[in-house]
């Protein structure tokens, strides 16, 4: 099969990985990370306790702090399957072998595992997030269809 | 026509409709917003309990789902939802009365009688699905008629077969779809909420994926009819939205102004597919047979256009 053959089913797969790349990289990373860079900081807090009225952000940051292990791993992980993504999404469309069809079986797995061991981890920051819900399954669906899709549909397509 | 080859274009357009760049979108769609839906609804109580037992009170996920379909504000949501309105706007006191009644009555019965939270997530997506469903059938021929691909099939194949086999093809595919995602969101509920017991939960769910197969057929068959008719994907993809939004809107907006316009809603299935869910089962093969008589009719519209227009 030619590269002028490739199935328009993997061209938006790889369109939706950009999209998802992105989200990864700028909500699940850069947001994390100025989340906890300005929750961590000595003089935000100093200005919070001075204005008297932020006890419940005050709570909120200490539980922040408290676990900040899980939101810089929750960071890195979203940072390591953004970059992922962005490189499968590439192998995708040049319809290669390691770069799109590897590349891609790598971020369900590591995406699936993190999910997992995030899931298990996770401390009870908001008081307001079960463990299990349907969010889990939503954020599994993604990596859980590009593992069926590169190892069923697209399986052949893969031929650089 | 011939039966093997709309049988052979409706296996193989449906086995292979991820392959297309729309079907697996449409895929991805279906889960998001399914899964979506359901979040948002069982997310509410998962809240409360977590709070009452971070503060010493011992609370199950049962009791509040109970107090929930028990409050006011779900009930009168659910009976708009169901036509409380238009029950309230009746002139005549007995038969005000008795719509309201009904409504009530209808009401108890997926709240009370079946498992709430599974009722209310189906309504949502029954009136969400229609849009969803074309997502994955827009283009069912727009594009090939476009790129002028649908000649190599014409010389293997004839229109009618080509046009049945197709949109065929995207119900199966769309059915197989929808009884995946109503099974993930029926069990994941039974492990959530077991107190309404698997048994239950599975009947309920079973029934509400094939109401939502049923009600999905004319819609399926309205986009043939559009994607048969426009030669640009694009193209026919808005003109569904605006059809699909269009109809309800108009119907909403039109009756304020003119009662007579509410009529409007009957163009397309919106005003007798919640009746899929009634209590009595005379209403619901009366709904059944108007989904199938609109397929029937749209089937009917949309392959005399493809029979005689140029491709």
């Amino acid at each position: 099969m030619s590269e002028g053959a490739r199935p328009g089913g993997l061209t938006a797969l790889a369109i939706i990985n950009f999209c998802a790349a992105a989200y990864d990289l700028v909500f699940g990373t850069l947001a994390t990370l100025a989340v906890m860079l300005v929750f961590q900081s000595g003089r935000v807090r100093e200005s919070v306790r001075q204005r008297g009225d932020g006890a419940r952000t005050l709570e909120m940051m200490d539980k922040l702090h408290e676990h900040a292990g899980f939101m810089w791993a929750t960071a890195g992980a979203n940072a390591v399957c953004g970059v992922l993504l962005l490189i499968a999404g590439i192998g995708y469309l040049k319809q290669r072998r390691r770069m799109g069809r590897g590349i891609g079986n790598l971020y369900a797995v590591v995406s699936l595992l993190s999910l997992v061991s995030l899931t298990v981890t996770m401390p009870d920051i908001a008081e307001e997030q079960s463990v299990l819900s349907f969010l889990t399954l939503l954020v599994a669906v993604y990596p859980l269809l590009t593992l069926f899709l590169l190892n069923v549909t697209f399986k052949e397509d893969f031929v650089n | 026509m011939n039966a093997r080859h709309v049988a052979l274009i409706a296996l193989y357009s449906s086995r292979y409709s991820v392959r297309s760049g729309i079907g697996l979108v449409f895929l991805l769609a279906a889960l998001l917003f399914g899964l979506m839906v359901s979040h948002m609804l069982l997310q509410p109580a998962e809240k409360i309990v977590k709070k009452a037992r971070a503060e010493g009170v011992e609370l199950t996920t049962e009791r509040v789902v109970e107090r929930l379909k028990d409050s006011p504000q779900v009930r009168s949501a659910v009976d708009w939802i169901l036509g409380s309105q238009a029950a309230s706007e009746i002139a005549d006191d007995q038969a005000r009365r008795s719509a309201q009644e009904k409504v009530r009555a209808w009401t108890a019965y997926l709240l009370d009688e079946r498992p709430a939270l599974l009722s209310t997530i189906l309504l949502i997506l029954f009136w969400g699905w229609p849009f969803v469903a074309s997502l994955g059938a827009f283009d069912l021929f727009s594009g090939d008629v476009q790129s002028r691909g649908i000649r190599y099939h014409l010389m293997r194949a004839d229109r009618s077969s080509i046009y049945f086999g197709r949109v065929l093809g995207a119900a199966l595919a769309q059915g197989a779809v929808l009884l995946f995602l109503v099974g993930l969101i029926t069990t994941f509920l039974h492990f959530k909420l077991p107190f309404y017991g698997f048994g239950a939960m599975a009947r309920w769910g079973g029934y509400g994926a094939l109401m939502m197969i049923l009600v999905s057929l004319p819609y399926l068959a309205l986009c043939g009819w559009i994607s048969g008719a426009i030669d640009s994907p694009f193209g026919s993809l808005t003109i569904i939205t605006v059809v699909l939004g269009g109809v309800p809107l108009l119907a909403v907006f039109g009756e304020m102004r003119w009662e007579q316009l509410g009529w409007i809603r009957y163009l397309l299935p919106w005003g007798v597919q919640l009746n899929l869910f009634q209590p009595s089962p005379v209403q619901v093969a009366g709904a059944a047979a108007a989904c199938l008589g609109y397929t029937a009719v749209f089937l009917y519209l949309g392959h005399r256009h493809f029979q005689k227009r140029d491709l």
